[in-house]
Order: C-alpha cells, then structure tokens, then sequence
C-alpha cells in the first residue's frame, strides 16, 4: 500500500504539471485579461497600459509568463539567466537552498491584480467558511441520500419510492440559483425568519475569523453557533436539497444491486432478520461504491459551491472565484484553479486508497 | 454602478458607466473644417459679450439637520466587495467610493445637487472669490486648507501633502502601479506654495478648468513617503491592515472581510480637528452581499438601515419595501445611443447621413423605451445634462417623438422605400449594425425596440450583443476588424452610458473633432465621429477659461445643437438613470446622491433615531 501511495504521489507530479499547463492556457486565451479593466479608462494611457504589462508581466512570452508563475523562471534573469536564482543556484530550488522566491513551487501565489493583496491570504480567509457551509451540506446530504436510497431500494416500486424519486428529480431539476432567490423571498423577504445573505449578524457578532470573532465565540458559544446556524440554514438547504438526488440515486441503485446478491438470500435463508440483512450484509456491501463517490466529493469541500455561495453571499471560495472572473484577476484565479486541482487529486488518491481499505478484496500492494 | 466622485468633480467629465473616466492631456483648437461634419442651426460660436449672470456653484439646497442622538452602530448594505482602499487612485469602481470615500476626503466634493463645497478646504476657489486669478494664460488657484486639522495618525493635514501628492501624481512609477486618476491636471501644475501652511497657491501652467477634482482625495505625504510608488498599491492602505492607514474622513476602516464586510470606527481627529463635534454613530458597519437581490431582502429583513447603489433595473424586486424608505433620484448618468456618423456618411453619403440621423431623432419613440425597457422607473430626455448640473440650460425644449416627421425627411432627402419595404438612397440600402455588451441584456432590448420603431421606415437594424471588453477595448488592443469596436468605429450604433461629471470640461473629448479615435494617439472618445467646427470651438471655451457665465454659454449653445433635430447630432440621449437607496425611517440627514459623489457623501451629517 505505502509503495501504491508513493507511486501514486509520483504521479501527481505531472498531472498537476499539466493541468497548470491547461488552465494558464485557457485564461490567457479567453477573452480580456488583467489590464482589462483599465480598457474602458482612456484616463490609463497606451504607455500606462504598457508599463502595467510589464509589471506583471504580461508583456514577456506565454512560456515565460508561465515558468515565472511555477517559479522555475526568475523574473530578474535575463536569457538563460532567468532558470538562476539571484543566488546563482536553479531558481526551482527551495529558498533556504539556494533557489528563488518566485511562483507557486515556492508557494508564491502572487498579488491579486485588482487589489493588490497576497493571493494566498485571499484564499486563505475563503477556506473555512467555505468548509463549514459545503462540510456541513455534505455531512447532511449524504446521510439523507444514505437514508432514502436505502429506503427506496428496500420499498422498491412501493409509494416511498415513488416519493422520494420524485423529490429527488424535482431537487435535481431546481437551479440552485431559483431555488436560492426563492427561500430568500420566503423567509427573509417575506416571513422574515431567516437572513437573506452573510455568514454572521453584521449587528450583534463580530467578523468570522478574527481574533474578536473567535473571542466572542469563546465567550458566548452558543450565541455564536446559533448564529451561524440560522446563516447556515438557507445555503445549505439549497446545496442538500439539489444535491441529495444523485447520491440518493446512487444509493439506490448499489442497493438494488446488493439486495440481489446470493449472499442476501443466504442470509434470509439462514434466518437472519430482515434489518439484519439491510444494514449489515446488503448496505455495507452497497457502500463501496458510494464511498469511492463520496470521496470524489470532498474536493468540494475546498471548491465551494459557486452559486449557492453567490446567492447567500456567503464569503467562501466560490464567491471569490467569480469575483476574479468578474475583475479578470488572473493571480486570483489560477490560485484557486491550481489548489482545486491539487484537492481533486488528492481526493482521487483517498478514494483509491478507501476503496482498499473497505473492500478486502482489493489489493494494490 | 457609478464612478466615484474624485473623478467626478475631478478632472474630466464624462465617464463610461461603471467604467473609468475620461480625460484628456491634448490642448484645446479648433478643429479644421469636417467634410463629414453635421449641420448646425447654432449661429453663433464665440461666447457673446453680454453681461454676466452670477453662477454660484456652491448655492446647495441640501442643509443637514442637527444630529437628535449619538451611539450605537450604523449598518450599511452594498452589493459587490469593493476591490479596494485607493478609491479614486488605482480603481473608480462606485463601491470604491461608497466603502472608503467617508474615509478618505478631498479638497472639495459635491453635493447631492451637484453643488461644490469644501471637504478639506474651507471653500470652493473660484474667479469671483478671487480664489482663482488669472494672468494671461496661466492661472493660480489659493486653497485655503481647513486649519489645525489632522490626519487620523495625529499629523497636521497641510499643503505639504498637496505638494507631495502633486509630485506622486507625476511619478514615473505611478503608470506600471495603473494610477487611474492619471496626470492630466497635475501635469498643468508648474508649482505650488504654501509649504508648512494651510494656504497653498496652486500655480497652473495653463487654465485648466475642472481643477476642482483634482487631489480627491488628498493623501497624506508622510504616509506615502514611507514606501516607493510602485510600491504603494502592495504595501500602503493593504486590506489585511487598514488599522496602519492613514484618513482623513469622518469613519475609517479597521477590518476588512472581502465578500461579507467591512468596519469602520469614529476617526476622533477628524471628529475633533475638522468636524469639532461628537461623532453620531460609535461604529459603522458596511454588510457586502453579492447579488442586489439578497441585498434588498436584506433590508426588508432588518439586516441593514440603508441599502446602497441601485438603479432602475433594480426598483422592479424592491416590492416588499415600504414607499417611504425607497429614495429615488435622476443620476447623472445617462443611456444614450452612440450613431457612428462617419459610418453613415460613408454608406449614405454626408446630405443621406444628415437626413437619416435627423429623422432617427424623430423616430425613437423614448416613452415606449421607458415604459417597455425600464418598467417607467427613468425619466426619458433629450439631452445629456443633468437638470441640477450649474450649465444646464432648462429652456431649451425637448423635440417630440414624431415617426410621420421621420418618414418625410427621409423622403425629402432621396431615401426611397422599395417593393420589399426596405429602404434606401441611391440604391444603397439602409441596414444598419447596433451593438450593444452582452452582459447588459436591457440595452440589447433596448436596440431591438428601437429596431422595430424604426423599421416601418424601411430601416433594417441587425443587433449584435458582444463581450464588454469588445465594445470598449482600446486601439491596438482588439484587431482592427472586430465588430462592435467602438474605437475602431466599427458600429452604425451603439448603446451604453455615460456618467456626466458636474463640470462641462471633458465633453471636449466626447464631442471635439480632435478626439475622434482614428486619430492621434487614437485614446478620444469621439465614438460618434462627429465632426463639426462650430461644435469645436464651443467645446475649446469650455478649456480655455474658467468664467463661468462665459461657459454656460457656451454649454447653451452646445445643448441646442445637440437637441435640434435638424442639427442631426449623431448622439441621442434616452433616459437619465435613476440612483436608488433603501434606507430605514429612523435614519437622518440621507441625501441620495445621483452623482459620481456616490450616497455615502455626507456620511459624516447621518443619524438615527434611539
């Protein structure tokens, strides 16, 4: 298994290599870019616009734009000179050896170019709330999904499942965004019951993740829990509700599959009661397939979820992610582009690895 | 979204909305004669010798009541993370403004009727206070700084920081850091006096006229000296440390939460330098949402006391709002349809081009734009002056919607409807191409309702909807070829806003012959291509003096050409956008702003009952 996973770590090297590859093509193809926003500023001279390219250097080759940003390229070299440090060793080399400081080998995400902070401290300020909203509406769909496909495989054809595949198509079939608007007009809007947006009581609590925030926590905890439920309430039924459907769905069918199986019959026939043979021979042999799909899941964890978060202005990931959209901030959003990519490698690499490990069968050793 | 108002009082005046400014560094002339250039009914070009009526432009109306209660928290709600502290210096986005305009103050602002007072000067310079003097062709201008104020680190606000900002401005470092506000202006600066003093003389090497938004907002020297320009927009007013920053407006930030909020704090230097007085509230909150609809359930909600920076488009989903808290005012932005005249000349000829542009004027119908477009939550005009800017001229009557008028001056000119309807001039048909940004869906609407007024005049108008960057991208940043270009001119019409600024001086780049953008350094914005002598030299007084009788003339005289029909001045105005705020019934002294000066202008008057 230790050799599998080194393998396998190996070989993330030039998967993500590549993906980098791809997405900085595909920004620096798609239309607009960083200066983009000073285009409709005829305030921003030509020689302006010019010298900003330079600064961030958008005026250099794609290849060199690219080697900068993974850090092998020093940005201060000239010719040849741009694959050495400014202290004469390989600039890919860690600082502390020599290298450069440069690029995201160096964990140097860059500045955001609209607002000229640190990429990293950007995203880094998404990542828990982010966490919170998808961890909390993945923990909730997937025990929902658990519970109404094993109850829709068991009363197969019967009325709960007609019931519970109709809610499911119903649920896949509401874009997140209309469903969003509709619960903020019917209880924020209208019944007034729950927020319309945020994470936190802008009124009563202090801002999520300062150093007053978590004092207030500390001092009234379940103050600010029942705060942050009532904010998380909305958003996360949204994510539940749209995204119960496949898991649900998935469980199902892993269930139909399993219920089927010999050593079902086996079991009811040696007299094993029938919650027995659901929960522990029919649904722990179903698992296997929703665990390998729950894990492929998680990457959402760090990902967000972008409309949800845009609609319930909730400060996560996803909402930063369409801001640099928004403002052609290229720093920001191959940061998060990349950190996805490194968390859906990562999942992938889980899931593989839960896959062994609840499945006997399987070895990678 | 608006631009704030740095560049609105600030140097030039017309700005895109929800763009930047404009401006322009070229010395005003007249043009040479235009081959292609649009009538005039407008006799006179030289402002005529008469006497002068006085012009105030500090006579506001808006007159703050006294604050009835301190303490608590004021919440503020905004959709959209502003992106960041340098308002006015590295972006103009309006949220900018809203969010860090309370904290960073100018000399001088407007009002909420698009009057100038003094934020940090004591008063508004002008010829008639002797503010400013002319001698010859230069021109000094004496800012008399609001004594014994400080910045919120304790250090004296004086001309030292107009110097220093003056140079800073002029750095060589400030064009890779992508300073918006840009030199024009500062570069006009020969020298300033008054070092160590609160009364700087402002010494300009040639009259430049809208002085009075330069230094918006002033910067504090001693704060800007501490690091390299280009270094400035990294190191200096950093969202992770607004606690370091230096302001000098009534509440400054101390957190900033990117997407969810920002908190302000009672700057007491400025409560006890400049304001000397108690400040009303204990802390500000400014709630960011993300979209306008979650904004104003938000209020609805009680989330929030005042709800800031919409428009028309939003009045629509703001039925569970109580009529009393909606606040509505006309903005100085306005829509208008850019007809690319050279365009039409080229297709139908200079007298087909002049008869089809006069009967495009008669042919929109702008109630139906109103009524089908916004709901009727805009007033429709004609022309592209706000009716409280100190130029405007409120006689000059707008021209009626008049599709039989239309019919006949086309016909008049030799334009002919075919067996298929269509019409044309010397076998040339009339189609047209309108464009409009894809992310604007109201303006595509918009063209294709006036596609189908004007069709029963046999005009086929073809709307293509492109990427915003499309539309505005510069010269040599699009191919030369790209459809809906607006600098390459490769539109008949195009539809988009522009935030007029309450002074006249940079409709020169919008209507001067000099700044058609296939020419020069291809950075005018004379979209239009109107090219009209009499027009250049109204437009060159508004740059050549600073008396004010003399460029309301002028403005007059512009205004009528550009209402007239029969002047077929390839701009048509549609409607003046409409400025909206929520704000609760308990709070005082808000005074919706439809100018660049964005709704928290006067942030430092607002109250709210116990």
């Amino acid at each position: 298994m230790t050799r599998y996973i080194v393998r396998r770590l190996i070989g993330t090297i030039p998967t993500l290599f590549v993906v980098s590859l791809l997405i900085y093509s595909i920004l620096l193809i798609a239309p607009g870019g960083p200066e983009d926003r000073f285009a409709q500023n005829p305030k921003v001279t030509a020689a302006a616009l010019e010298a900003f390219r330079k600064r961030w250097g958008l005026d250099q080759p794609i290849p060199i734009q690219y080697c900068r940003w993974v850090g092998v390229c020093n940005p201060d070299g000239q010719g040849l000179g741009v694959f050495i440090s400014n202290q004469g060793l390989p600039n890919f080399l860690p600082g502390f050896l020599g290298g450069g400081d440069n690029g995201v080998l160096h964990g140097d995400f860059g500045y955001s170019s609209s607002s000229g902070a640190t990429v990293i401290s950007l995203i880094g300020a998404r990542v828990l709330p982010t966490t919170i909203l998808a961890g909390v509406s993945l923990v909730l769909w997937v025990i929902l999904a658990l519970g109404t496909g094993v109850l829709a495989a068991v009363r197969r054809y019967g009325k709960a499942d007609t019931a519970i595949t109709i809610f499911n198509y119903v649920g896949f079939s509401f874009p997140t965004f209309w469903l969003g608007l509709m619960l903020i007009i019917v209880f924020s809007e209208i019944f007034r019951l729950l927020p319309s947006g945020g994470m936190w009581d802008a009124r009563t609590v202090p801002i999520f993740g300062t150093d007053e925030y978590w004092k207030f926590a500390g001092s009234q905890p379940v103050t600010a829990l029942l705060d942050l439920g009532r904010h998380l309430i909305l958003p996360v039924v949204t994510l539940v509700f749209v995204n119960i459907a496949g898991d649900s769905r998935f469980v199902r069918a892993a269930m139909i599959d399993s219920l089927n199986q010999d050593f079902v019959r086996t079991a009811r026939a040696k007299g094993v009661s029938e919650r027995n043979v659901i929960y522990h021979h029919a649904l722990r042999n179903a698992l296997l397939p929703v665990v390998t799909n729950i894990a492929l899941e998680l990457p959402f964890l760090f990902a967000g979820a972008v409309a949800t978060e845009t609609i319930f202005s909730w400060p996560g990931m996803g909402l930063a992610y369409i801001q640099a959209v928004d403002n052609f901030d290229y720093p920001v959003l191959m940061g998060i582009l990349v950190i996805t990519a490194v968390v859906v490698v990562a999942a992938n690499l889980l899931a593989d690895i839960l896959y062994a490990v609840v499945d006997p069968r399987i070895s990678y050793g | 979204m608006r631009n704030r108002l740095g560049s609105l009082i600030a140097v030039s005046a017309l700005v895109f909305a929800a763009c930047g400014s404009s401006t322009t560094t070229a010395a005003p002339s007249v043009a040479p004669p235009a081959s292609t250039a649009p009538g005039t009914s407008v006799a006179s070009t030289a402002p005529e010798s008469q006497a002068p009526i006085p012009i105030d432009i500090t006579a506001t109306k808006y007159k703050a009541e006294a604050v009835g209660n301190r303490g608590g928290t004021l919440v503020l709600g905004m959709s959209g993370d502003p992106s960041t502290a340098w308002t006015n210096i590295y972006d103009t986005f309006a949220n900018d403004g809203e969010a860090f305009g309370p904290s960073l103050w100018g000399l001088w602002n407007n009002t909420n009727d698009l009057k100038y007072y003094g934020q940090l000067a004591t008063n508004v310079p002008t010829v008639t206070n002797k503010g400013v003097v002319l001698t010859g062709s230069k021109m000094d201008v004496t800012v008399n700084m609001v004594p014994g104020a400080n910045w919120s680190d304790g250090q004296p606000i004086t001309c030292d920081d107009v110097i220093f900002m003056w140079k800073w401005q002029l750095d060589p470092g400030q064009d890779a850091a992508g300073n918006v506000q840009g030199k024009t202006g500062y570069q006009d600066i020969s020298s300033i006096d008054g070092a160590g003093t609160t009364t700087c003389v402002i010494h300009f090497s040639k009259v430049y006229e809208p002085f009075l938004g330069l230094f918006g907002p002033l910067l504090p020297a001693h704060y800007l000296k501490t690091v390299p320009v280009a270094d400035a927009i990294k190191k200096l007013y950093v969202d992770t440390d607004l606690k370091s920053a230096v302001w000098s407006g009534p509440y400054m930030p101390t957190a900033w939460a990117h997407d969810a909020q920002i908190n302000y704090v009672p700057n007491t230097q400025f409560w006890t330098t400049i304001k000397k007085s108690a400040a009303p509230f204990d802390a500000v909150t400014l709630k960011l949402y993300s979209n306008t609809d979650t904004e104003i359930a938000g209020f609805v909600n009680g989330e929030i006391d005042a709800a800031l920076e919409f428009n028309q488009n939003n009045i629509a989903a703001m039925g569970k709002v109580a009529p009393a808290s909606i606040d509505k005012v006309a903005s100085v932005t306005y829509e208008q349809h850019s007809w690319n005249y050279a365009s039409l000349t080229k297709k139908f000829g200079a007298a087909g081009a002049k008869a089809l542009m006069e009967a495009l004027h008669y042919a929109y119908d702008k109630d139906a734009i109103n009524t089908t477009i916004t709901g009727g939550a805009v007033t429709p005009t004609c022309n592209f002056t706000n009716d409280q800017a100190w130029f405007n001229d409120p006689n000059i009557p707008c021209y009626k919607h008049d599709a039989d008028k239309a019919a006949s001056v086309l016909a008049a000119a030799g334009f002919t409807k075919g067996s298929d309807g269509s019409l044309s001039i010397n076998g040339t048909k009339v189609e047209l191409l309108g464009c409009a940004r894809a992310d604007r869906q109201y303006r595509v609407d918009t063209l294709n309702l006036v596609a189908s007024q004007i069709k029963p005049l046999g005009i086929k108008l073809t709307v293509k909807a492109v990427p915003p960057t499309t539309v505005f991208k510069g010269w040599g940043l699009i191919p030369a070829d790209t459809p809906c270009n607006l600098t390459h001119g490769n539109f008949d019409v195009a539809e988009f806003a522009w935030v007029a600024t309450p002074d006249p001086g940079s409709l020169y780049t919008l209507y001067s012959s000099q700044f058609d953008p296939s020419k020069g350094d291809h950075s005018g914005q004379n979209y239009i291509r109107v090219n009209n002598p009499d027009l250049d030299a109204l437009l060159a007084i508004t740059q050549t003096t600073v008396d004010l009788p003399t460029i309301k003339d002028a403005l007059s005289k512009i205004q009528k050409l550009y209402v007239d029909p029969a002047n077929a001045f390839p701009e048509i105005a549609l409607y003046n956008w409409t400025t909206v705020l929520l704000k609760a019934p308990t709070l005082h002294n808000v005074a919706n702003n439809g100018s660049a000066s964005v709704q928290t202008w006067n942030l430092e008057d607002w109250w709210k009952d116990k």
